[in-house]
């Protein structure tokens, strides 16, 4: 019930939520009362912080989720075609986060002002994400396949 | 940045070949209290260079997605500093997954036997082994490297001043 299997599945699960829901909760909830509720000068001081905050707490869940999912991997103990296609996944999740948090995301946080160059970076911002978050589900289509589809890793290793 | 890579790269191909190839007999001849210690290091050695190339190969992909400037350059060291302190644990991680069958490498063992002769073919079967053991390490680590690179950002993202209050936090 409390094995060590057990506790690094649900942090992994657990990171997955905080990723994704974070970003989807940005994406649809947060950007769109935003860009209906405050003007543009006060808009963008609220949007850069919240790239911010939320570039933290993403790119931190993703450095929890490579750690337990490669103790996951120990504790599944095989490598499959199809765990190579998440991790060359996931491998593009993290570049796509570093650049939408550490380009995309610094411009904005540098910006003077509001501008149009600037509401083109957040339009831009709000596409890689999506592009991320489609990506994330994917993985997670993935890895219900390694573990419970009809290939599933833990059976041909059986 | 670039040294390093290039020195975990050199350390890595040349303990790589010389697992492979039984080398540290040639280093034994020559200094055999030395040759001892390669021989009982150097697989270790293979492992921590292959884990600090795919370090230091995420970090480097990691800050090439980045915009440049000061909280690049930290990012990079904080980093590398980190990767360094965790190179013991993700080298072994790495080499534990890495240790799993993907193929069972028969076909590849009985075309080089085939084609170099046993003795030969034996001996490139081990190399190619051993290249291919270092290779998928340094794939395992990658993803490492680069998320610890997208966590120094983030912390230091937090400590950076907004733009339209840089000014006044400079002056």
């Amino acid at each position: 019930m409390f094995s060590l299997r057990l506790v690094v599945l649900f942090v992994h699960i657990v990171a997955v939520i905080v990723a994704l829901g974070g970003s989807l909760f940005s994406t649809f909830a947060l950007a769109p009362v935003l860009a209906a509720e405050l003007d543009a000068p006060t808009r963008l001081r609220v949007a850069r912080r919240i790239v911010r905050r939320l570039g933290a707490i993403v790119l931190t869940s993703l450095a929890v989720l490579v750690v337990t999912g490669l103790l996951n991997v120990l504790f599944i103990g095989g490598v499959s075609i199809l765990l190579a296609i998440k991790l060359i996944l996931v491998v593009l999740v993290i570049g796509l986060a570093l650049y939408q948090y550490g380009n995309i995301g610094t411009q904005i946080w540098r910006a003077a002002g509001p501008s149009p160059e600037v509401a083109e970076l957040q339009a831009r911002f709000r596409r890689v994400g999506l592009t991320v978050g489609s990506i994330v589900l994917l993985i997670v289509y993935l890895s219900l396949g390694l573990t419970r589809g009809t290939g599933a890793i833990v059976e041909s290793i059986r | 940045m670039g040294r390093l890579t290039a020195l975990a790269i050199l350390l890595g191909v040349i303990f790589t070949l010389s697992y492979g190839s039984g080398a540290h007999i040639a280093v034994r001849y020559l200094n055999p209290s030395f040759g001892a210690w390669w021989n009982a290091n150097e697989f270790a050695i293979v492992e921590c260079a292959a884990a600090a190339i795919g370090m230091l190969i995420g970090i480097r992909v990691g800050a090439r997605l980045v915009q440049g400037g000061a909280l690049r350059n930290r990012s990079m060291i904080a980093a590398v500093i980190v990767s360094a302190l965790a190179l013991p644990i993700v080298g072994r991680v790495s080499a534990e997954v890495a240790r799993f069958k993907f193929t069972s490498g028969g076909s590849v063992q009985a075309w080089l036997i085939d084609g170099f002769g046993y003795d030969l073919g034996s001996i490139l079967d081990k190399l190619l082994m051993a290249g291919v053991y270092s290779i998928k390490i340094a794939l395992f680590a990658l993803p490492v490297g680069m998320i610890l690179f997208g966590v120094a950002i983030a912390v230091f993202m937090t400590t950076e001043p907004a733009g339209d209050t840089a000014g006044a936090t400079s002056k």
